[in-house]
């Protein structure tokens, strides 16, 4: 059978209808048969007491005047009750006077009890015994044996009426109960119907049909007001899915978008996540490598980097990655016949909205001719610098010669020479003299393009204390108040690093005004670079000619006015942009004048003299 | 045991059985060895007693309030002493129950006036015993001379008929029980 919680309600109900119904009848049944087997057991007590009684008393004659066939006739009165086995009349001496037996049972008088006068359940049946009695003397005794069939029939006939009208009440409890159940079962039904179908079909306008007031219709009520919420949230909820797949789309137009500009770009593009796995190359970079994406993904690339730019490279870029700050390199690439080729990349960084990387994108472009071209000009350009170099170190010893000489001469000849002799050589040796300190100053300004390879760091604030000692004389002259702040360790050579400090040291001095020179020297990191100030109080310098300054014998003075050859900022720029710095100037006239020059945090690969030969 | 118990009960029931039957077998022989036993009178004693039980004998039928109840013999004596010990000690509605042996004419005083068989000829004599006496004889005319209760043989045994008509004119009333029991009522 199985369990009654699993049943639906319908026959559930039916179960429990059928089940009470006939417990009732049940224990009513039983009740009713214990209450009367115990009831008709003393009714029949009394019943044959009476009728043994009723014998005795009759055969008194009979049992006085030894009449058996009177005493029998009396007993066979009691054929009229077949469960009387047998009864006897006998004498006061314990003789039998009469005797019945019922037909079939076995022809012995019952024993009569011993006092004579009561009525035992015995394991034969119920046994009464009654004295005869005349005139208050006992003249015999009435026995009869009472078999306990009818109490057993009535009891077989008791469950049979309780078995009938147990099967009577049940059909009629199952019939009405199939109508009744409906009541209950049927909303339930057309519940469950209405919660399979919204689960099957998904459809949550579908609603439960109310079909009574009680905590059913109460059920169906809360059921739809809870389908109604669900189909509003389904609403919201779809809403917010093709508003999703609207932004997906945009956002994969957006993504076509890039991939169709980065694919038609010459260039060779690609994106890397913030941590700088490489997540997309363009078309030209597969073509140019002869390699597929997988192969180059992430970090696949750095088989194709020329393994002299490796190490460099990814020094570059791991600090990008730890920066976040945009950088551009140079670099070489194998081609897929193995042939490697210059590019300069580009790489920066897209930040959200929090401020974080959200990704790194890099432009590439193959500058392989003209680097080439650049190495050709910087050949050239070494060639001339060698030869200029030559050229004014090797003048130098012959203009000594003039200005020794022609000293020599004024001051041997002093009275030999007229006035106008005189005069010449003193232009002479004036012009030697000019000549000389040009000629120095051009060697100092060849000297200024070439620079070590890679520079160990220098404590630029003790380069700062040997240009001052350098320039102490000039400092004393001028009585001039030079003061600076922490200066940090640089990639450089000393000797460029003494170079721009005297330089700009020497014209703050130089184009002072009527008060006392101040010079402060400082230093402040700006992004990846070292960015170097030399203030001063000077007379400043008109926003016209804040570049014209950095040229070769630019000079905005005469020489009368303030000396000089009007190199020195032209070397201060030179060294500069030989380790990838720049340097300006901001000034208002009268307001004195800031230098400013930056120099990269770490040492970067020095520039092509090429770049700057331009400005010369 | 059971098998036991009914074992042992059904031997009791037995032996009493064959008791009853040992004492009704003597009773029976008895009578058959002849009417003039004095078994037969021993029951005719005894029935004369009953008889006292089944009929009520108006308060006129005593000539006193504290007279006895007597039972009286005419004729010769066939129960011997038999009815004597039989009375002894017995009452009939408070009345002590004497024995008495009477001649003709001398029956006053008697409620029971027992004829013997050997006394005939009363022609309707005993109709004129009076009121409250009952008459009980063993003869065949008995009825004829106007007697209330005869006692007969019959099938070896003690009987008794009733004349009713007699017992009404003597006044008694006859218990229906004690008719029941007689062999014949006229």
């Amino acid at each position: 059978m199985p369990n009654l919680r699993d049943m639906p309600i319908k026959r559930k109900l039916m179960v429990i209808i059928l089940v009470t119904t006939t417990a009732a009848l049940l224990l009513a049944g039983i009740g009713i048969l214990v209450f009367d087997s115990v009831f008709f057991k003393a009714q029949l007590q009394n019943d044959l007491r009476a009728q043994a009684q009723i014998i005795a008393d009759n055969s008194t004659a009979a049992v006085s005047f030894e009449d058996e066939k009177s005493a029998t006739e009396m007993l066979g009165a009691l054929r009229e009750r077949p469960h009387i086995v047998s009864a006897c009349i006998s004498r006061t001496d314990g003789t039998i006077l009469a005797s019945y037996v019922r037909p079939g049972a076995p022809a012995d008088c019952p024993a009569a009890s011993p006092t004579g006068n009561d009525s035992v359940f015995a394991a034969d049946g119920l046994v009464v015994t009654r004295p005869i009695v005349l005139k208050d003397r006992r003249i015999g005794t009435m026995v009869l044996l009472y078999d306990l069939g009818e109490i057993d029939e009535r009891i077989k006939l008791f469950s049979g009426a309780v078995l009938a009208v147990m099967v009577v009440s049940s059909l009629l409890a199952f019939l009405l109960s199939s109508s009744l159940r409906e009541v209950i079962a049927t909303p339930i039904s057309q519940l469950v119907r209405a919660t399979k179908s919204v689960s099957e079909t998904g459809d949550y306008s579908i609603r439960a049909q109310k079909l009574s007031g009680d905590e059913l219709g109460l059920l169906v009520d809360r059921f739809n007001e809870m389908l109604a919420g669900v189909q509003s949230r389904d609403n919201d909820l779809k809403k917010a899915l093709l508003d999703r797949e609207a932004a997906i789309r945009e956002v994969d137009r957006e993504r076509q978008r890039f991939r169709f500009m980065a694919e038609s770009l010459p260039q060779k593009i690609f994106t890397a996540k913030p941590n700088g796995d490489v997540d997309y190359f363009n078309q030209q970079w597969l073509e140019f490598t002869g390699l597929t994406f997988e192969q180059i993904k992430d970090w696949g690339w750095t088989q194709f980097i020329h393994p002299d730019d490796l190490e460099e490279n990814l020094r570059t870029w791991k600090q990008a990655i730890a920066t976040g700050e945009p950088f551009r390199f140079e670099h070489r690439f194998r081609r897929a016949d193995g042939k490697f080729r210059w590019h300069l990349s580009h790489v920066h960084s897209m930040r959200d909205a929090d401020g974080n990387i959200s990704m790194w994108i890099g432009s590439n472009t193959d500058i392989h001719e003209q680097k080439e071209k650049e190495e050709d000009l910087q050949r050239a350009n070494d060639d001339l610098q060698q030869f200029a170099y030559s050229a004014s170190h090797d003048l130098q010893e012959p203009i000594r010669n003039v200005a020794v000489y022609s000293e020599l001469v004024a001051k041997r000849y002093h009275g030999v020479l007229d006035a106008d002799g005189q005069q010449f050589l003193g232009f002479l040796s004036e012009g030697g003299r000019r000549l000389a300190t040009l000629i120095s100053d051009l060697l100092a300004y060849t000297k200024a393009g070439m620079v070590e390879v890679n520079p160990a760091p220098v404590d630029s604030a003790a380069v700062l204390q040997h240009s001052l000692a350098s320039l102490a004389e000039a400092i004393r002259e001028s009585d001039a108040a030079v003061t600076y702040d922490a200066l940090p360790e640089v990639y450089m050579s000393e000797a460029h690093l003494q170079q721009v400090f005297q330089n700009l040291i020497s014209n703050a001095l130089k184009y002072r005004n009527q008060d006392q020179p101040r010079i402060h020297i400082s230093a402040i990191r700006n992004g990846s670079a070292w960015r170097f100030s030399v203030q001063d109080n000077g007379i400043g310098i008109d926003s016209q000619y804040k570049e014209r300054i950095f040229g070769v014998f630019k000079r905005l003075h005469n020489t009368h006015k303030y000396s000089g050859t009007g190199i020195g900022l032209a070397i201060c720029q030179r060294v500069v942009k030989r380790y990838g710095g720049q340097i300006w100037v901001e000034s208002e006239p009268g307001a004195g004048a800031t230098f400013f020059f930056t120099i990269p945090q770490y040492a970067q690969r020095v520039r092509a003299a090429a770049d700057e030969s331009s400005a010369g | 045991m059971p098998a036991e118990g009914n074992i042992a009960s059904h031997g009791r029931q037995l032996a009493k059985k064959l008791g009853a039957w040992v004492i009704a077998f003597c009773l029976l022989v008895s009578i058959a060895r002849g009417a003039d036993t004095p078994l037969e009178y021993d029951v005719k004693a005894a029935f004369l007693l009953n008889f006292t039980k089944f009929i009520d004998w108006p308060e006129s039928a005593f000539s006193a309030p504290d007279a006895p109840f007597a039972i009286c013999i005419l004729g010769p004596d066939a129960f011997k002493n038999a009815l004597d010990k039989m009375v002894e000690g017995e009452t009939v509605n408070a009345r002590k129950l004497v024995v008495r042996r009477v001649q003709r004419q001398q029956t006053g005083g008697c409620q029971i006036l027992f004829v013997s068989k050997s006394e005939k000829n009363f022609s309707t004599a005993l109709a004129g015993e009076g009121m409250g006496v009952l008459t009980v004889g063993e003869s065949d005319s008995f009825f004829r001379d106007g007697g209330v209760i005869n006692f007969v043989i019959e099938n070896k045994r003690v009987r008794f008929d009733v004349n009713q008509t007699a017992a009404k004119r003597v006044g008694l009333d006859l218990s229906s029980k004690l008719l029941q029991v007689a062999r014949k009522v006229d």
